[in-house]
């Protein structure tokens, strides 16, 4: 890999790849950069190989996605998949790991950050047991390789991830125990407000809701799983109805066999690469927590480095769409002059439609979030950061001795520090301080973020980099 | 806004300022102690947890460091929180025969100044450490070398000064230093105004910036030092380690911006993570790693330990280490500005001698005499 390109896309999602069809329109040679074996980041994971070839779906960003993909094969472009960007100088160069080749620094005259999004979840005890996954990772088993995680399952959680499992498990023919969402019908019914361009999601929904309704599925929405138990491996779990402000009613627990059960509340946006380059990020619950703060050219607060997609805030496919469209055309400018008056009136379409996907993201977010009486209901052995075994206890306790901060809990306990450096439980910790009557007063503050942001083998820093051109 | 007083007011929440508000507070003086950021949100976050002895100059430096360390063992019997003290004994391996020659003349040295150390061959080191490479000479053990957990201790000198009376702020920046002809008068925060009759500074590398408040220039300049933090493995290094030639780096003073070192610290933590340092370099306030830095800690560590080539690494991160021209700390009253005691420039042994230096200040406010003379240490040393 040459150690200089035009543009470096990170991450071949719908965000990079259409903004890598913008600048290609305008003769930019682009290096995408991509951690999955294949592009076409996680939405289009989820189509089985071959409707991927004949592009046969009815969903509009999948459908739209495929067509992208189909248009990389350019000679404008060049693919890294399986590869990483894990840190930078922070200075405009950063630090790319590929299989079986030394980390290598490389420099751009602009960066594009389309990094995604990841699961996040309410812990309950029990949620660390084998059997237990998430609905995102379910997904992604049953279609990438027809399998699914068990015949029977339990899916629980909030926002559209568990309905979309849902949809799957039956198409594969598994069965349902129960579906649980956390938020009350009515917030659903929100989406029609947003009427009538979200029609198509609200009758996606419906038909859905009718398959369930045929297959025998209990389906039960203002509940939650509250423990999983087992030996060795998921045997059972509980189930209990919420109450208004989203508390466990006592007395309505009831215990469901089961031996897979798939959770997941929502996405958050993976904006640490951002972060370890120095972007600014704002915290925004309606965008799904800490995103990275951007112009409306998708620029961030540094100079050459923009972002689209979830890692500017969670509103799905559309909006990364969009995002990456824009971004594309900002940069193609920045590089090429002043864009045609074509361009302009299309860059200006885009932001309008923009504007509405934001709604959109807006309310998938408020759907998805599970409210202050979810944490404070947590109990208090339950682990928190997986990696490390940190318990809610060990928090509370850290906060109790007034260490109360991100920051300060993380020194205390550990809690964010093990190998995925808090991916997982640093956007559950910080909900959890922001709920607590003796931490929220500090306000919302993102963990540090040190490279590499993903782990590198060690090997990987041993060569040095000559022999590079 | 407030006014709020005490005895002593310190400036300074890492190793070294909590470490003296716990001995004044024992003392009995009422303190308060004042942190910008977090509990060893500085240096004392950013850098590995060994107390080594033999890494010392001998005289005064080693006779501290001895004393340090008996300190260590009462504070992880006394505070209200471990501190992951382990009493593991330290290795300094040796690569080449240049090595063997000068650890071999340091040895004899220490052994004349009280320390207890030996020299293994290189069969003894692999039957103590088998996971080291049998390319190795040998090495100098100490079994009086330790390990705490730096972030843990600062955390815990802070609850346990904080129970003895002592009012501990974090979040607190003082951002004003106003004195007079008889001593310093007030210093303010955004929220308050703190007085005392004493105040010590113990702000590591942001000594300097406060001290020009008050007219001085204490030469503390940042020292660099990048650390390497692999995955939680299973025991793969039972003693600390360094390598000889990261001592020689270490007494090298004069090495100018960008140097790198070249030797190598190493420590298991008590939750099996590997941390692995440190390069030396001047590079002003910034706290960034570099993928070279980064590149010869891996080069030097694998040389030590072969298997760690395929260990993941899961995060890096670099401290700045107040560094001082002579590698002594600044330490004790100050005569051109009455009430201020200076506590800093330890470079990369603020850790290990973190109690001694708490306690020394303590005696000098609490007693006027300090236990071990600081006369070596003084600020005018530089003026």
């Amino acid at each position: 890999m040459s150690t200089k390109a035009r543009v470096i896309i990170v991450g071949a999602g719908l965000a990079g790849m259409a903004a890598a069809r913008s600048l290609t329109e305008h003769d930019v040679k682009v290096r995408i950069i991509d951690e999955n074996p294949h592009p076409g980041g996680q939405l289009l994971r989820t189509i089985p190989a071959a409707s991927r070839s004949t592009g046969l779906t009815r969903e509009g960003p999948k459908r739209r996605g495929l067509a992208l993909l189909s248009r990389l094969k350019s000679r404008r472009v060049e693919i890294h998949s399986q590869t990483q960007v894990v840190g930078s100088d922070g200075a405009g160069r950063v630090w790319v790991d590929s299989p079986r080749a030394p980390l290598q620094e490389l420099s751009a005259d602009r960066i594009l950050l389309a990094s995604g999004a990841r699961e996040t979840f309410l812990p309950f005890p029990g949620w660390t047991l084998p059997g237990v996954l998430s609905t995102g990772g379910a997904q992604l088993l049953i279609k990438g390789s027809g399998v699914l995680p068990a015949p029977e399952m339990v899916i629980a959680g909030s926002g559209p991830l568990p309905l979309a499992l849902a949809r799957e498990v039956l198409k594969y023919k598994g069965r349902i125990t129960a579906l649980l969402d956390e938020s009350r019908l009515v917030d659903s019914l929100e989406l029609l407000k947003l009427l009538p361009r979200q029609l198509p999601r609200l009758l996606q929904g419906i038909r859905l809701q009718g398959r369930l309704l045929r297959a025998g599925v209990l389906t039960r929405h203002q509940s939650r799983i509250i423990e999983a138990r087992g030996d060795e491996q998921l045997a059972e779990c509980t189930m209990a109805g919420l109450d208004s402000s989203g508390a466990p009613v006592p007395g309505s627990e009831r215990t469901l066999r089961t031996p897979g059960l798939a959770v997941g509340c929502g996405l958050v946006p993976n904006i640490e690469l951002g972060r370890e380059m120095g972007c600014r990020a704002g915290y925004n619950q309606n965008k799904g927590g800490w995103v990275l703060l951007v112009s409306e050219s998708q620029e961030t607060s540094i100079s050459g480095i923009y972002a689209a997609g979830e890692p500017t805030g969670i509103a799905g496919g559309n909006k990364a769409l969009l995002e990456g469209e824009i971004a594309g055309l900002a940069i193609a400018s920045s590089l090429k002059g002043r864009l045609s008056r074509k361009d302009r009136r299309r860059l200006a379409r885009l932001r309008k439609r923009l504007k509405q996907e934001l709604d959109f993201g807006a309310f998938l977010c408020r759907l998805a979030r599970i409210p202050a009486a979810g944490y404070a209901s947590i109990p208090k052995e339950t682990i928190i950061c997986r990696c490390e075994q940190i318990r809610l206890a060990e928090i509370l306790e850290s906060i109790h001795l007034g260490f109360s901060t991100m920051a300060s809990v993380k020194k205390a306990t550990r809690c964010g520090m093990g190998r995925c450096q808090g991916r997982t439980c640093a956007p559950i910790l910080q909900e959890i301080l922001m709920t607590h009557p003796d931490a929220a007063s500090n306000g919302p503050a993102p963990l540090s973020v040190r490279s590499p942001v993903k782990p590198v083998a060690l090997e990987s820093l041993l060569e040095p980099k000559e022999g590079v051109r | 806004m407030a006014n709020k007083t005490s005895d002593v007011l310190i400036i300074g929440g890492g190793v070294i300022g909590t470490a003296t508000a716990y001995y004044l507070s024992r003392r009995k003086i009422r303190v308060v102690l004042l942190e910008k950021g977090e509990l060893a949100g500085g240096t004392s976050g950013a850098c590995d947890g060994l107390i080594f002895l033999q890494s010392k100059k001998s005289g005064l430096h080693l006779q501290m460091a001895l004393k340090s360390q008996q300190l260590y063992q009462e504070l992880a019997e006394q505070l209200p929180r471990s501190i992951h003290y382990q009493n593991k004994g330290g290795l300094v391996v040796m690569e080449t025969e240049q090595d063997f020659k000068a650890l071999q003349a340091s040895v004899h040295t220490q052994q004349a100044n009280g320390l207890e150390v030996d020299i293994l061959d290189s069969r003894d080191l692999l039957a103590m450490e088998p996971h080291l490479s049998p390319k190795l000479l040998g090495a100098s053990f100490s079994p009086l070398d330790s390990q705490v957990n730096p972030i843990a201790a600062a955390q815990a000198l802070a609850l346990g000064a904080q129970a003895l009376g002592a009012t501990i702020l974090a979040g607190t920046e003082a951002l004003d230093i106003t004195r007079t002809s008889q001593g310093i008068d007030t210093v303010r925060t955004r929220q308050d105004r703190f007085q005392a009759s004493i105040v010590v500074l113990a702000a590591g590398v942001q000594t300097p910036a406060i001290a020009r408040m008050l007219g001085l220039e204490p030469p503390i300049t940042p020292r660099r030092g990048q650390i390497l933090v692999t995955e939680s493995l299973p025991p793969l290094l039972g003693r600390c380690l360094l390598s000889a030639r990261y001592l020689h780096a270490k007494y090298q003073t004069e090495n100018g911006a960008g140097n790198q070192g070249g030797g190598v610290s190493m420590e298991q933590s008590e939750s099996g993570n590997l941390l692995l340092g440190s390069t030396r370099e001047f590079a002003g306030m910034n706290r960034r790693t570099t993928l070279s830095g980064l590149q010869t800690i891996a080069r030097a560590a694998a040389g030590i330990i072969p298997a760690l080539r395929d260990v993941q690494v899961i995060r890096s991160f670099a401290g700045l280490r107040p560094y001082t021209p002579d590698g002594f700390p600044i330490l004790g009253r100050v005569p051109e500005c009455p009430g201020l005691i200076l506590a800093a420039g330890h470079e990369g042994d603020g850790i290990a001698l973190a109690p001694i230096t708490g306690r020394l200040i303590a005696e000098l406010i609490a007693d006027g005499v300090p236990s071990i003379p600081l006369d070596a240490f003084s600020y005018e040393r530089f003026h």
